[in-house]
């Protein structure tokens, strides 16, 4: 008899089998766009499929549309204004920026690059001025994830090579080769990564050998690893601090999944629930029936997630005060930062410079 | 406003995720290619009102799931017979099996167990994307799991 967990492994190994697109995808969809569009005219004038409802026009065969209503929610830009930062998305070379991770509260980092190829560089984007510098070119292997300490900002790239650079700017280093990381942490003095199956390893900032730290544990935001309960649930079950040694034994209510945790907060499922408590099981408080994580096993900045409500405006929900706030457009969330966009604008919410909320 | 840039951004930052949902959907790179840009082509389309109102990712992921199950019963033309290519990456685990059977299943049932297992969602909400009962989205999946003869064990967590 196989299991759930059978299941899910092969739809895991099969997504890896997808083949990139012949074509950047962009123009593929614009073709196709233009070739809908012609389409469509010649459609609209055999058959007058337009409705007029409420003085807009829709389109008859535009079935695709959910319907779920919109919450009037205080946007996030007036509950927590302080971690909002906006900047247009092309620089004045027409390079596009992408907000890629948070360096403390008043520092975003930005990858600039051109759609699909030619050169790269990190920009360093400054909350308070606004103001945007650069840190220095990069080689053009698309990065998959950062991390950063003081004074350095590490990534991997698709090769799986992990660089340096200084967060003061300068020159790209390569540090190493061959490591096939999910994730990375920058302590003072090392490069830590997690490999997808577990298992950690480091390496010196200045170079040298690798060696493995701890077996079967994921690394989150620095300095805390966590491990996952056998099973297809996918519950955390301990929290370890790599930089003092201190391990935390995480709590899961029964029937709980996808219970995702940090210091402070965990997140997770329960009988089609989402659900929020600390890590001694403490706290636990199950959200309206309505409200769902729109991806779980994800916070942001370990304080707050993204949840939807009946599919329909993405929302961010504080762990600390329960506090909700809607975000409008093509959002985009990361580990510990959100952005959306605005017309050709970027706007990026740091919850690092967020004090209460 | 011209949102063209912003359109872009998202078909490029999310365009590889997204092959890979149509490549479980569909179970091969031809018809995941095909199916990504026809749902990107459509969100493009609509990119105004959802970008405004919505949530782009879940809105694509929507259109990419119905169209992929209208298509089939458009076209009625089911892949009994399933011609499944070798699937190496598979062998090491003795995967290849489930995978080939996965492919012979009727694509609304397929359906569910993709979004169940691998987008992870819960039944209310699958109910919800392929517009039927809760009841409906447990009993597909429930048959196709005894077709591919899979224990269950956590399905009433659900």
């Amino acid at each position: 008899m196989r299991s759930e967990e059978d299941l899910v492994r092969v739809l895991r190994r099969a997504s890896d089998q997808a083949e990139p697109a012949a074509r950047p995808l962009t123009e593929l969809v614009a073709a196709r766009r233009r070739r809908r569009r012609t389409r469509r005219r010649t459609l609209l004038t055999a058959a007058a499929a337009v409705l007029i409802a409420g003085g807009t026009a829709v389109a008859v065969s535009d079935r695709d549309d959910r319907t779920a209503s919109v919450q009037d929610l205080e946007p996030v830009r007036k509950v927590w204004p302080e971690g909002i930062s906006t900047l247009p998305i092309r620089a004045p070379d027409g390079m596009a920026r992408r907000p890629v991770l948070s360096l403390g509260p008043d520092e975003v980092l930005l990858a600039t690059d051109r759609v699909w190829s030619g050169p790269r560089r990190l920009d360093v984007l400054h909350r308070t001025t606004g103001a945007i510098r650069t840190l220095g070119t990069v080689p053009p292997e698309e990065a998959r994830s950062y991390a950063a300490n003081d004074t350095q900002i590490a990534w991997n790239a698709t090769n799986n090579t992990v660089w340096l650079i200084p967060r003061k700017g300068g020159k790209a280093r390569r540090l190493a080769t061959s490591v096939d990381a999910e994730r990375l942490a920058l302590s003072a003095t090392h490069l830590y990564w997690s490999r997808a199956e577990g298992g950690i390893s480091r390496i010196p900032l200045t170079g040298g050998r690798s060696e493995r730290v701890a077996a079967g544990l994921h690394l989150r935001t620095w300095p805390w690893a966590v491990r996952y309960a056998p099973g297809v649930r996918r519950n955390q079950d301990l929290l370890v601090n790599l930089a003092t040694g201190e391990r935390r034994a995480v709590r899961a209510p029964k029937d709980a999944r996808a219970l995702t945790c940090g210091p402070e907060h965990c997140v997770g499922v329960q009988g089609g629930r989402a659900f929020v408590q600390r890590p001694d099981g403490g706290g636990h408080r199950t959200l309206r029936a309505d409200l769902l994580f729109r991806h779980t096993e994800q916070t942001i900045a370990g304080r707050y997630v993204e949840i939807v409500a009946n599919g329909a405006q993405p929302t961010v929900y504080s762990l600390r005060t329960g506090q909700t706030a809607g975000v409008a457009g093509a959002v985009v969330t990361l580990d510990d930062l959100v952005y959306w966009y605005e017309g050709g604008t970027i706007t990026v919410w740091n919850p690092a410079a967020v004090q209460d909320g | 406003v011209d949102h063209t840039a912003e359109f872009e951004e998202f078909v490029r930052t999310r365009g590889e995720a997204l092959l890979r949902y149509g490549y479980v959907l569909t179970g091969n790179s031809e018809d995941a290619a095909d199916l990504v840009q026809e749902a990107l082509a459509r969100l493009g389309d609509a990119w105004q009102r959802v970008r405004n109102k919505d949530n782009p990712e879940g809105y694509v992921r929507t259109i990419m799931v119905r169209h992929h199950i209208a298509a089939w019963r458009r076209r009625r033309r089911e892949n009994l017979v399933a011609d499944v290519p070798e699937q190496g990456f598979l062998h090491e685990y003795g995967d290849a099996g489930l995978w080939a059977e996965l492919q012979r299943l009727p694509r609304r049932q397929r359906a569910v167990l993709v979004l169940r297992y691998y987008e992870d969602l819960p039944d209310a909400e699958i109910a919800r994307i392929l517009g039927v009962s809760r009841g409906t989205v447990r009993s597909q999946a429930s048959r196709a799991l005894d077709k591919l003869r899979i224990e269950r064990v956590f399905q009433e967590a659900r």
